[in-house]
């Protein structure tokens, strides 16, 4: 991560003069230019985070007036709710698995690429791996289920071909690892990311590693991880946001069992729309209480991981 | 340095006994085998589900539910495309698609460089704390904001409407493209700048005539960005749009789910079976695919630029 440069400007040494450089014409014209965005900001995030604070202490169906019934919601939520403790149970499982495998897996095939001496045709290989991660979801999760469906798929024509019963992948708890499976098979983004991360560590070091006898794998865990440990860093935090609110996956396969498909992300859908499935349909107001305990759960363990960053994540220029 | 040590090695390994030398070549020989086996056993699950969809949609209802499976259809059936375009309202959702998918690509590009060159070049002492901001708002997950959204457009009648798509672009393009267009446009000296603005040329013009077509390619990447989200969004619609004629291609392959979900014999749902159904989603699948096989440096340097300098 970059830091950000400080710019002297001549007149941020003094209070009042900071003021009347905001009021300068230079500042006028980055208002002007920047104006797109700071409407959007207001109109798009800060006044909706307001709003979405206050539905939440209320009860709201979009056609009514929302009603004011305190912490109710939350109380609901967190002592009554056995949806919300499933959804809960499911996001967790999903990101706990999916967030690092897929690090893994990315940084893994990153490093197969990256040995240049080796691996030819790289831009086909890439184009190859990061294919399923750019079709729409809808379609690629339809294949990717179609795969193991249970009485058409080949996998479990594999399973008649070995003598053995096929598994109905999606009645089962099995059924939670094709999830995390799918996710994990839109590993291409991530991978591309680590590439130029492993790019990025000077050949330098490995050369010196090899002239002092270190192993293939002490130079990978001595250069090639401290040299990416921003670029894991990011792919967690990212990862994180993104597996705490998945929707589409479990919403798409529909042969889930519903137990198995309730995620924090379908649970405020479900509320606030009142989809198909999803126990109770608790009103925009509930929806809004599940969404602001999901940014809390993202919060802190975002925060413990900024904490704990200052012990395994190394910025210093290599 | 690098030379010094790279002489070091080569002096190395030539004074290494013969023997040593052919085992390095032999073991890196083992080692290649290994790497391309790995890289085909990877890209073969990758390509599987595809390949499979492929087979399935060439398929006649027999084959689909042969057991032993069909791997390959001894005469595709190139006809199953046909419902694809006659009996399932294709032009209309490829016309809706192209709507979300263009508009908010030019929405984004538009407002995201606009301000993106304000964070780049323009002077405020607001400017590093609001920027901060934008970066911040990547890590709020949009279930927060979503709903009191939706009571806006609720509240503007535009349920229903291409608006929730069309107007949002405009105000600021996403965090992630301002970042990454930042990032691109600091790359331009200010020297370049400074010479427009001598000459008295407006801060607006420095920007349309020196930095837009400097930024050509970074702007293409915002492109492609917004135009595949727009392609394969799918939450947006869904909330916004519950007119059968509205719905772009995901809402219309969505409601076919049941097709493939279920281990119902073929031709239960509707009119469309399996192998049908993939041929839709194939159809849909392709644009993207091919538009990214055509445009893949782009991408690689637009994910690059966000997951490395981010």
């Amino acid at each position: 991560m970059q830091q950000a440069r400080v710019q002297r400007l001549p007149g941020t040494r003094r209070r009042w003069s900071a003021w009347r450089e905001l009021l300068s014409k230079d500042s006028r014209i980055f208002f002007l230019f920047a104006s797109p965005w700071i409407i959007g900001f207001l109109i798009f995030t800060a006044y909706p985070m307001l709003a979405s604070a206050y539905y939440s202490l209320t009860s709201y169906k979009v056609t009514l007036n929302p009603k004011w019934i305190g912490l109710d919601n939350y109380a609901y939520l967190l002592t009554k709710d056995i949806n919300f403790r499933l959804a809960l149970t499911n996001s967790l499982i999903y990101t706990v698995f999916s967030v690092p495998l897929g690090i893994a897996i990315s940084l893994f095939l990153a490093s197969l690429l990256n040995q240049k001496r080796i691996v030819r045709g790289l831009t086909l290989w890439r184009a190859l791996f990061y294919l399923p991660a750019i079709l729409p979801a809808v379609a690629s999760s339809f294949m990717f289920q179609w795969i193991f469906s249970y009485r058409y798929g080949p996998i479990s024509a594999l399973f008649r071909f070995f003598g053995q019963q096929p598994i109905n992948f999606f009645t089962t708890s099995l059924a939670q690892w094709i999830i995390i499976f799918f996710s994990l098979w839109g590993f291409g983004p991530g991978m591309i990311i680590f590439l130029a991360g492993l790019q990025g560590i000077p050949t330098v070091l490995y050369e010196a590693a090899s002239i002092d006898g270190a192993s293939k794998l002490q130079s990978f865990w001595h250069i090639t991880l401290p040299g990416i440990s921003p670029v894991i860093f990011f792919q967690f935090t990212n990862g994180l946001i993104g597996s705490m609110q998945m929707f589409q996956v479990a919403w798409f396969m529909d042969s889930l069992p519903q137990q198995r498909s309730i995620f924090l992300g379908t649970l405020v859908y479900g509320n606030a729309f009142g989809g198909t499935g999803v126990g109770t349909a608790g009103g925009m107001g509930y929806a809004s209480a599940v969404a602001w305990v999901i940014f809390g759960i993202v919060m802190v363990i975002t925060a413990l991981n900024f904490g704990g960053s200052r012990f395994w994540v190394h910025y210093e220029q290599i | 340095m690098a030379v010094l040590v790279h002489q070091r090695r080569e002096s190395t390994s030539r004074s290494l006994p013969r023997r040593v030398r052919s085992r390095a070549v032999g073991s890196s020989i083992v080692q290649a085998i290994i790497v391309y086996a790995l890289l085909v056993i990877v890209s073969l699950i990758t390509i599987m589900p595809l390949f499979w969809a492929l087979a399935t949609s060439l398929k006649t209802f027999k084959e689909v539910v042969a057991y032993p499976p069909v791997y390959w259809p001894p005469q595709p059936q190139w006809q199953n495309y046909v419902p694809v375009f006659k009996n399932w309202d294709f032009f209309t959702h490829l016309r809706n698609t192209l709507i979300i998918a263009l508009g908010q690509a030019l929405g984004c590009v538009v407002s995201a460089s606009v301000t993106a060159y304000a964070f780049a070049k323009l002077r405020c002492p607001l400017r590093d704390a609001l920027f901060l901001l934008v970066l911040s708002t990547i890590m709020l997950p949009h279930f927060v904001t979503f709903i009191p959204v939706y009571v806006i457009f609720y509240n503007l009648r535009l349920i229903n409407t291409f608006g929730p798509f069309l107007i949002p672009p405009w105000f600021g393009g996403g965090a992630w493209n301002i970042f990454l267009l930042r990032q691109f446009f600091k790359t331009i000296p200010d020297d370049l700048l400074d010479a427009g603005r001598v000459d008295g040329a407006s801060e607006l013009r420095i920007f349309a005539q020196v930095v837009v077509p400097l930024a050509k390619p970074a702007l293409a990447t915002i492109f492609l960005f917004s135009f595949m989200g727009g392609w394969n969004d799918f939450f947006g619609p869904y909330i916004y749009l519950s007119r059968k004629a509205m719905w772009p291609f995901a809402l219309a392959l969505f409601a076919l789910r049941a097709i493939i979900a279920g281990d119902l014999p073929p031709g239960v749902v509707g009119s469309m079976t399996q192998n049908i159904t993939m041929a839709a989603s194939l159809v849909i699948a392709l644009p993207i695919a091919v538009l990214f096989l055509f445009t893949q440096r782009y991408f690689v340097e637009g994910i690059t630029i966000t997951g490395m300098k981010g």
